[in-house]
């Protein structure tokens, strides 16, 4: 178990310092860099200009800017913000919560959804729940998330008024709030972008839980488990479910960088203060600090969600723990 | 269900006469390319004809054979005669603006049958328009990613070592960040209005997961004894990769691809809503749901259309997809 | 499979052999009314065990016979236990469907029983996950696992056909001497009639889904009626196995 994080962390460090690298260079090499068409433009002189750019360091050539900015990012400095001259931890930081929170409840949404669907159609195979169920999750699967967001703001905030559509808090009335009225107020406002990301996930979620349990029931541990007399339910739950979890949690961490995606455009839908929303502001101010960070936060959740796969993984499977 | 070869014909039809009125205008007054359209429409349609009357292969009847695959064949191919044909299938230019006094957020109607958008465009000829630009930029920057993504996957799975090492590694860093962020930062930093630079920018982060998927059918299908035998038996390895694993791998490919087009049409969506993708005025299904977004209340009608043509296309696509992997993979056959 | 009809008594050992694709494993599944879709049993057959139609029996009856009264083992001893559930849990969990017993008493009656059938160390092969055993100590645990809950049938379908040549006899050495000790009836299926010869007082020709003779194991042997049986006769290696089979 050790020798296997000890390995996996090591990949997630070779994977970390590609992800730093390709970044930066794809940004440094792009034809012109954040002072120009913004500056020129407000009037500032071109000696200021250079003077903004001597500061950043971007007249050294492009090796010495990588060498250096590998160094800043190993010590835990990610640099200074073009925007808005603030640390880019401190922006990150202030933004990842809200990241945080939307998409790791959307996560455990989505797959409780997912696994609970997908094993009741692979139970009732056939039947007409099944069908109606198969057409439904395809459907899901096959939905633009920012669209779905859209529809559930018509049907939710724009016809119903019942939950709000956009933000993270009332504007204007949260302050006067107490505690308990805020804490509501603040799941009100969650309540439908997690189930935009969560149901658009579960589609995909239920369509291969499905699948890997009509896989685990044809297996023929099944038909001993069913000719040793053990109830359905037992057949079902201990043995079946059990098994067909295991490529379910290999889903785990491959539907990761899906839901980073899906909340850059939630996020945005929403009017969702996270790292989502953040990335596309500095990609169009081309705040480049801003974004290589988020390429490298983006890539260790990541990293660190397959991990937690990978563990779950070899405690869910007693086969997995011996191999290296 | 012998009949069921006659809907797609009737709606042919149906289509032709309904407007016969605008065929008969683009004849006279169009361009050449619209008269060219129109000649198109009616070989389409003898051979539409001669397809139903004309008895089937055994191996297509069989593929037809699920409700479900006639039902996404016929969506699909409506779809995409309502693209090729748009010029016939709607009255107006997408991008002219018809009454700015009047027309503006005008609710469906049989004028209109989408409506109008807040510059009085109509949204039926958006749509259609729509439709090419998606499908376009669906087809060819997945077309691009699959090539991509088999030579990586062949040459990582057939040469091993430090060559599969390394490109794993690079697929690995491709998959783990989020595929938006890619393609915002490209798109952003290239600050590019060209809809084939945005092909290529989505081709090249498409293939990651293709390269994948053929690597491990290679690795697969290295060890099956037919390639030991033909290795055994003296054949070159070039001989092996192209006659006993290529054809292999390429069923997979095909399902791969079906389901990535609709993926990548997905993609483009998100990215023209986020304003970085197909630019305005031209629409793609994106950007017309980020016009409307700014409008959501006023006139619903503006979002919904678009989306519901991207969810009708990529469910199509996936049921096709599944279909093509029951037909094409030999080991599942029995079912067939 | 066409029509098929024969009895066990208490405390017999039947063989039935035939040639792969007779239709051995088939009765072996039918038996237990465990054949899936598409197959299906023809509706006016009948199995009866003590009185009760298998094939009529409600759904609490059936799971009763299952792996209460009637045992099975299979071919591929891999495909009796989950692989992510140790070995003793699953033969706790058929003891427990079956007899009132707690979880030390299943516990310790599964320990035996895994002695029984001759395992070494039987408290760490109680604890211990499925692939981390030998075929042969698989199959081993799947038979204590299949008498467990002291069954009045046992059925083995092909249970030495996966595995080594010396453990072969040493599989079929056990199941003689379980259902020597006890009034357990058991059927065993096989393409081999070495094997059979082994065990079965009484053995049955299934070709082509048919029933072709139903004889005396010895007599068989030596005055085979049918053709079928016959060749399967010939077909026999006659006593060891021959030489350089062993693997």
């Amino acid at each position: 178990m050790g020798r296997l994080i000890g390995r996996k962390l090591f990949q997630a460090l070779v994977v970390m310092l590609l992800v730093t690298t390709s970044t930066f260079f794809l940004i440094h090499i792009a034809p012109g860099d954040p002072f120009m068409p913004d500056l020129s433009v407000s009037g500032v002189s071109a000696e200021r200009t250079d003077q903004i750019r001597r500061n950043f360091g971007l007249d050294r050539p492009i090796y010495v800017q990588y060498g250096a900015y590998l160094k800043n990012v190993a010590s835990g400095n990610l640099g200074l913000s073009f925007r808005s001259y603030r640390p880019v931890s401190e922006i990150i930081i202030e933004r990842l919560p809200n990241t945080i929170v939307l998409t790791s409840l959307a996560l455990i949404m989505d797959f409780a959804i997912g696994i609970l669907i997908g094993t009741w159609q692979a139970w009732k195979r056939g039947s007409a729940g099944d069908r109606f169920l198969t057409v439904a999750t395809l459907t899901l699967h096959s939905t633009p998330v920012f669209w779905f967001g859209f529809m559930l703001i018509l049907a939710f905030s724009v016809s119903l008024r019942i939950l709000p559509g956009s933000g993270v808090v009332t504007i204007g009335i949260y302050d006067s709030l107490t505690p308990l009225g805020q804490l509501w107020d603040r799941i009100k406002h969650l309540i439908l972008p997690v189930s935009t990301l969560a149901l658009i996930g579960a589609g995909s979620t239920a369509r291969f839980q499905r699948a890997a349990m009509l896989d685990t029931l044809s297996q023929d541990f099944i038909k001993s488990a069913r000719a040793r007399g053990l109830s359905e339910c037992t057949v079902i739950f201990r043995h079946a479910l059990r098994n067909s979890l295991l490529p379910t949690i290999t889903l785990l961490g491959l539907s990761l960088p899906v839901l980073l995606s899906g909340s850059v455009l939630v996020e945005t839908v929403f009017s969702w203060p996270g790292i989502g929303a953040l990335t596309v502001d500095s990609v169009q101010s081309r705040d480049y600090m801003v974004v290589t960070a988020i390429g490298l936060v983006s890539a260790v959740m990541v990293l660190a969600g397959n991990l937690v796969a990978d563990i779950l993984y070899s405690v869910a499977d007693p086969r997995a723990r011996r191999k290296p | 269900m012998r009949s069921f070869r006659w809907v797609p014909v009737t709606l042919f039809v149906l289509f032709v006469v309904v407007r016969a009125g605008r065929i008969g205008d683009l004849l006279s007054t169009g361009t050449f390319v619209e008269q060219t359209l129109v000649a198109l429409t009616f070989t389409l349609l003898a051979a539409i004809i001669w397809l139903t009357i004309t008895p089937w292969p055994e191996v297509l009847s069989k593929f037809f054979k699920p409700f479900d695959v006639r039902i996404a064949s016929l969506v699909l191919g409506a779809i995409m005669i309502l693209a090729v044909f748009a010029p016939i299938a709607s009255g107006h230019h997408p991008n002219t603006q018809l009454d700015l006094v009047n027309g503006q957020l005008l609710p469906p109607s049989l004028a209109h049958p989408f409506g109008t958008d807040f510059v009085s465009r109509d949204l039926w000829s958006r749509v259609l328009f729509g439709a090419r630009v998606s499908l376009m930029i669906g087809v060819l920057a997945v077309t691009m990613a699959i090539t991509i993504g088999t030579m990586v996957g062949m040459a990582a799975g057939y040469f091993g070592g430090w060559v599969e090492l390394v490109l794993m590694r690079l697929v690995d860093a491709g998959l783990s960040i989020p595929r938006v962020f890619w393609l915002l930062v490209i798109v952003s930093l290239w600050g590019t209005t060209d809809i084939y630079v945005l092909i290529l920018i989505i081709g090249l982060t498409g293939w990651f997961s293709t390269s994948r998927l053929v690597r491990a059918e290679v690795l697969r299908i290295r060890e099956e004894d037919f390639v030991v035998a033909a290795r055994g038996l003296g054949i070159s390895e070039a001989g092996i990769v192209i006659r006993q694993i290529l054809p292999n791998v390429v069923p997979p490919i095909i399902v791969n691809a079906t389901l990535g087009i609709g993926q990548v049409i997905l993609v483009e969506a998100g990215l023209s809503f986020l304003g970085f993708g197909v630019q305005p005025p031209w629409p793609s299904w994106g950007t017309i749901i980020q016009d409307g977004s700014a409008r959501i209340i006023a006139a619903p009608w503006i979002v919904t259309v678009p989306g519901v043509a991207i969810a009708l296309t990529v469910v199509s696509l996936a049921i096709l997809g599944d279909r093509l992997q029951t037909t094409l993979n030999p080991r599942d056959s029995a079912q067939f | 499979m066409g029509d098929l009809s024969f009895e066990v008594n208490e405390g017999e050992t039947v063989g039935i052999v035939g040639e792969s694709g007779s239709g051995k494993s088939v009765t072996a599944l039918a038996l237990l009314n465990l054949i899936s879709p598409p197959g299906e049993i023809r509706a006016e057959s009948q199995i009866v065990f003590f009185g009760e139609d298998i094939l009529r029996a409600d759904t609490k009856t059936l799971r009763k016979i299952r792996g209460g009264q009637i045992g099975i083992i299979f071919q591929n001893p891999a495909a009796s236990f989950n692989p992510v559930l140790t070995i003793g849990s699953q033969i706790d969990e058929t003891l427990r469907a079956h007899r009132p017993v707690s979880r030390n008493e299943a516990r310790k009656t599964s320990i035996d029983t895994l002695s029984k059938v001759g395992l070494p160390h039987p408290e760490t092969v109680y604890s211990s996950f499925p692939h981390s055993l030998s075929g042969g100590m698989q199959q081993r645990a799947a038979i204590a696992m299949a008498i467990v809950a002291n069954p009045q049938l046992l059925i083995a379908d092909e249970p030495t056909t996966a595995l080594d040549v010396t453990v072969q006899a040493q599989i079929i050495q056990l199941l003689r001497d379980l259902t020597d000790a006890s009034e357990t009836a058991l059927i065993i299926i096989s393409h081999d009639l070495g094997v059979i010869n082994q065990i079965a007082d009484r053995t049955i020709v299934l070709h082509r889904g048919q029933l072709v003779e139903d004889a005396p194991t010895r007599q068989l042997i030596e005055q085979p009626h049918h053709p079928q049986s016959a060749l399967l006769v010939q077909a026999a290696p006659t006593t060891a196995p021959k030489f350089g089979e062993t693997s």
